[in-house]
């Protein structure tokens, strides 16, 4: 050890009793000056002179005012931190074991590096001003107290006017929610906010202004901030950065200036380096301990701060949650949403060929040529586009989707009413069958499907994905099933089909609508009234969708349980080896194979259909094929 | 528009979840008894504590009538001999005045007592007597197990049209109903079904050579209605002889040997027994009482319901369903026609319905033994 009880006293304040205790056992209670803070204090003037290194071990206040003491006196110091004082500790980069710390501490070699004073006010960690959520939320509550604290500083956070004056009288008008004001770069989440080189002895001052767009962008830099993700190339989108040997930041109104934690001041504040003032002790791989060049020019990037005639706009109303894109900004996706909602010969042509060919495929209960007609139906764009319209109220988009959506329709009910009444034969398919029984889950493919499409319409890169997005939700088909129900004049298979129609149609809508609010391109949902409309018809929709759902899982469940499930009827044992539930004409037809050892009569089959409807809640026409083990 | 978009909103959830939160029961001062028979000591004392401990569950879980009443269970030791019995039915009718009885004691045994108990006009759940003359001629006993003729019918059709078994020999206790009725029931239906039967013996006259003569016969199945130490005796045999024929055998015999011997379990390895419940495997859930009755168990026991406290349970709610069905009055001859028209009732795992003669129509489960745990192989209506 260099130098230890020498010409150094040990200040402690009251909140430190076990460090104390600690030190006088490291030095076996002898040779040790022991002060408290106030004693210190009383004293100072008629002890300084025979001191040149201070140990403190305090609360931040009695601290601050040791350091002054000793910045005034140029005497080095050593700090013991408190239980509670991490943050400090991780600063000063002390280590873990208490007698290295105490060890540490009595060391009279402490570097020289800056002081940052605020309204004559020491920072040692950071000091700020406004709302910084999360990054200046208080870490010692719990959980859901810092939850709750981080809500309320979101809650109404608006951009508030700033001007900031540097050193060579620079001087930055803009607008920001709060802003941080640190010299060195350690010790704080705030510190990871600054990605340029930076020193405890570069004789300069870091500010960094957060100036949001939105909670999201706010939200999303956090994550960066917290993953370490933030380019070295310039400041995020949502900041602004200046370092200068000194700094004079004013506010529209009075706001805290809060340092290291604790509330000491207000705007305007003037914010001023002393250079090279302050020894104090710092374990390996501090800042300052660390070689390098540093710049000590003032650099200013305030490229994503609003500033001149942004600034008043900026300044009007709160953050809003979700960034709000300008129409100029997004004029590609408007151009081309205006298009697709414009009626035109290509569509027609599409939607009836897209149909004839569904109905086709049908039919022909060819999967691969249903799917085929999926991929050709146009129908997707115009909803994609209603979507945008309601969202936006624009009424010209809207009308013009509506009218295209609406013919599409009425080609699609058309064209398959047509086939099916040229068909001479008109058999019930299992492709057909398969889009009589839409249920929630159609109801969850529909508003993936619709976040879908509205994401890849909007990023042209990914538009190739569409297609994907068309077979996903298959628009035609349930179309021409509908119409085929017609043709048939089957009300049954109509409803039923054009349930699900509906469904996709409007999940597609609704999630649509959500999709481009999320991504910006409304400040705000504008069309309430026919949103409204669409959020009804989606909750009607859902009853039928729910009781549908109820019945597949009942379904499922009874067609598994087969596996499993043996009929004892008048003795005879009775294997079910296959059977499907079909819906036929609103009946709940079951279609099995059974195995029987012994003949069953007329009697066996009524007590085996009693056993078998009495695990099912409807009502079960059965119709069975008895295969006889010999 | 928002907020009638989300009076409708609501209005559909609370149509989708339906309003069967029921209101709560106002106790009353009024006392409906059910009595409670049970063997509480010698070699049987598992039948009458466990199906005790299912009584008790079920009481716990549903103490009261939906009118109020307060049930109480009394409960008398069914002792040993029909001697003992009868005193115990005779003190809880007419001393007691019990609304209606369970009885935990085996076939056998009721069947000693049956014409005495039927003298008394009360009715009567036998909890665990799976012989069908325990009601055949009677009017106050009914059955909460499947009876032995359907018991003995699924394991002769099991064997031969899922394991596709040919012949199988029998072993019975021959001085055991119980066990001879199976037995008996199991050899006609599998000879009805083009089976051939290559030995049907009393359980006293096992020995190897026994053993080595049915094989020699080409045994593919041994159908073993018999106690738990006689199958374990005869698993050791056919160790002793290397010799695995399948076996079969009857209700609460796997259960019987896992609890009374459960380091002999490895002899029960893909040992088939036909059963009331199964576990709760991937097709069986337990139903609103069996979850209840489970989660009461697991708190309190640290174990799930085994067979007998399965059967306490169910016979308790069944009882007490047709008490509520007659109240305000507890006259015995309406309990005893609630009890033998209860209709789908949810039991544990399985719906069960009591007819006019007092017969139980439940499921038959087909249960093995797999890696040292009981797994449900068919469930049977």
């Amino acid at each position: 050890m260099e130098s230890q009880a020498g010409r150094t006293v040990f200040v402690h304040s009251t909140e430190s009793a076990d460090v104390r205790d600690a030190v006088l056992r490291y030095f076996d209670n002898k040779g040790m000056s022991v002060l408290t803070v106030a004693e210190f204090l009383k004293e100072q003037k008629q002890i300084v002179s025979q001191l040149d290194h201070i140990v403190v071990s305090a609360s931040m206040t009695d601290l601050k005012s040791v350091i002054k003491i000793a910045v005034e006196h140029d005497l080095s110091i050593g700090v013991l931190p408190l239980g509670s004082q991490k943050q400090l500790a991780q600063y000063l980069r002390l280590p873990k074991s208490q007698d290295e710390q105490i060890e540490l501490a009595f060391k009279e070699s402490g570097p020289a590096q800056d002081l940052l004073l605020c309204n004559g006010e020491v920072v040692f960690l950071k000091a700020t001003i406004g709302r910084l959520p999360i990054i200046n939320t208080a870490r010692d509550v719990s959980i859901w107290n810092r939850l709750q604290k981080v809500f309320a500083e979101f809650r109404g956070i608006r951009l508030l006017g700033f001007e900031f004056i540097t050193a060579s009288g620079k001087k930055i008008e803009t607008a920001a929610c709060g802003c941080a004001i640190l010299q060195h770069h350690e010790g704080a989440l705030v510190s990871r906010l600054v990605t340029n080189s930076g020193s405890g002895s570069d004789g300069m001052i870091s500010l960094i202004v957060a100036s949001p767009l939105s909670v999201l962008s706010y939200l999303k830099f956090i994550s960066q901030v917290y993953k370490r993700d933030i380019k070295s190339r310039s400041a995020p989108s949502t900041l602004g950065y200046i370092k200068a040997p000194e700094l004079i930041i004013n506010s529209e109104a009075p706001l805290a200036v809060e340092i290291d934690g604790e509330t000491v001041s207000e705007t305007p504040v003037k914010c001023e380096v002393l250079s090279n003032a302050l020894r104090i002790n710092k374990g390996p791989g501090a800042v300052d301990t660390l070689s390098g060049a540093v710049s000590t020019k003032e650099q200013i990037d305030i490229n994503n701060l609003p500033i001149g005639s942004e600034l008043a706009k900026a300044k009007k109303k709160a953050i809003p949650f979700f960034s709000y894109a300008s129409e100029e900004r997004f004029k590609d996706l408007f151009i081309a949403l205006k298009d697709d909602a414009h009626l035109n010969s290509a569509y027609v042509v599409l939607m009836v060929l897209s149909t004839v060919l569904a109905t086709i495929g049908l039919y022909q209960n060819s999967t691969s040529v249903v799917i085929g007609a999926m991929l050709l139906a146009p129908l997707m764009a115009p909803i994609v586009s209603i979507a945008m319209g309601m969202l936006r109220r624009d009424h010209h988009l809207y009308k013009r989707s509506a009218t295209k959506i609406v013919v599409g329709i009425a080609l699609a009910l058309g064209s398959s009413v047509m086939i099916t009444l040229l068909f001479p034969h008109k058999p019930v398919t299992n492709e057909m069958l398969g889009r009589l029984s839409p249920s929630l889950l159609d109801l969850g493919v529909a508003i993936f499907a619709g976040i879908a499409g509205a994401y890849t319409k909007s990023h042209k890169e990914i538009l190739q994905s569409l297609a994907g997005v068309a077979i996903a939700v298959a628009l035609v088909p349930p179309l021409a099933v509908a119409g085929i129900g017609l043709g048939r004049a089957d009300p049954y298979f109509f409803g039923q089909a054009f349930l699900l129609f509906s469904t996709n149609l409007v999940g597609i809508i609704v999630a649509a609508i959500l999709t481009f609010r999320v991504l910006g391109y409304s400040a705000a949902i504008k069309g309430k009234r026919s949103i409204g409309y669409v959020v009804l018809a989606l909750s009607l929709i859902t009853i039928p969708l729910y009781l549908t759902y109820n019945d597949i899982v009942e379904k499922l469940q009874w067609e598994r349980s087969w596996q499993k499930e043996r009929f004892l009827v008048n003795n005879k044992y009775v294997i079910v080896q296959k059977a499907e539930v079909l819906q036929k004409h609103g009946r709940n037809v079951v279609i099995m194979d059974i195995l029987a050892r012994e003949h069953l009569t007329r009697t066996d089959l009524d007590n085996f259909k009693q056993k078998l409807q009495s695990n099912f809640s409807k009502k079960l026409v059965i119709r069975a094929n008895i295969i006889y083990i010999l | 528009m928002m907020p009638l978009i989300i009076y409708i909103i609501i209005s559909i959830l609370f149509f989708i979840q339906g309003c069967e939160k029921s209101l709560p029961v106002t106790p009353s001062t009024t006392v409906v008894k059910i009595g409670f028979i049970g063997t509480r000591a010698g070699l049987d004392v598992a039948d009458g504590e466990d199906t005790l401990e299912g009584v008790l569950a079920a009481q716990a879980l549903r103490p009261t009538l939906p009118n109020g009443d307060r049930v109480e269970v009394v409960t008398e030791d069914g002792g040993d001999g029909p001697e003992v019995t009868k005193a115990a039915l005779s003190k809880l009718v007419n001393e007691i005045g019990v609304a209606a009885l369970l009885v935990g004691v085996d076939s056998d045994k009721l069947l000693q007592v049956a014409e005495y108990a039927e003298s008394l006009h009360t009715p009567i759940i036998a909890l665990i007597a799976t012989h069908p003359g325990v009601v055949s001629d009677s009017v106050y006993i009914s059955q909460l197990c499947f009876d032995d003729a359907t018991q003995g019918s699924v394991a002769a059709l099991f064997v031969r049209d899922e394991l596709l078994i040919k012949r199988a020999a029998v072993f019975t206790t021959a001085n055991n109903q119980y066990s001879a009725y199976l037995g008996e029931f199991f050899q006609k239906r599998f000879i009805a079904t083009g089976g051939e039967l290559t030995g049907s013996h009393d359980v006293a006259d096992i020995s190897e050579a026994l053993l080595q003569e049915l094989q020699n016969k080409n045994t593919e199945i041994l159908y073993l209605p018999i106690a738990s130490q006689y199958l374990l005796k005869i698993m050791s045999l056919l160790e002793a002889i290397e010799w695995s024929p399948k076996i079969m055998t009857s209700d609460g015999l796997l259960a019987s040997v896992m609890k009374k011997y459960p380091e002999k379990l490895d002899y029960l390895e893909g040992v088939f027994a036909t059963e009331l419940f199964s576990d709760s495997g991937e097709f069986i859930r337990y139903k609103s009482l069996g979850k209840q009755a489970n989660y009461y168990f697991g708190e309190r026991h640290y174990s799930d319901i085994s067979t007998l406290n399965g059967l306490g349970i169910e016979g308790y709610a069944i009882v007490v369903n047709a008490i509520a069905k007659c109240q305000p009055s507890v006259e015995p001859d309406c309990v005893n026609n609630k009890i033998r028209s209860t209709n789908n009732f949810e039991g544990i795992m399985s719906k069960i319905s009591i007819d006019e003669q007092g017969k139980a129509i439940r499921p038959v489960y087909v249960n093995t033994i797999e890696d040292g745990h009981l797994k449900s192989v068919v469930k049977v209506y």
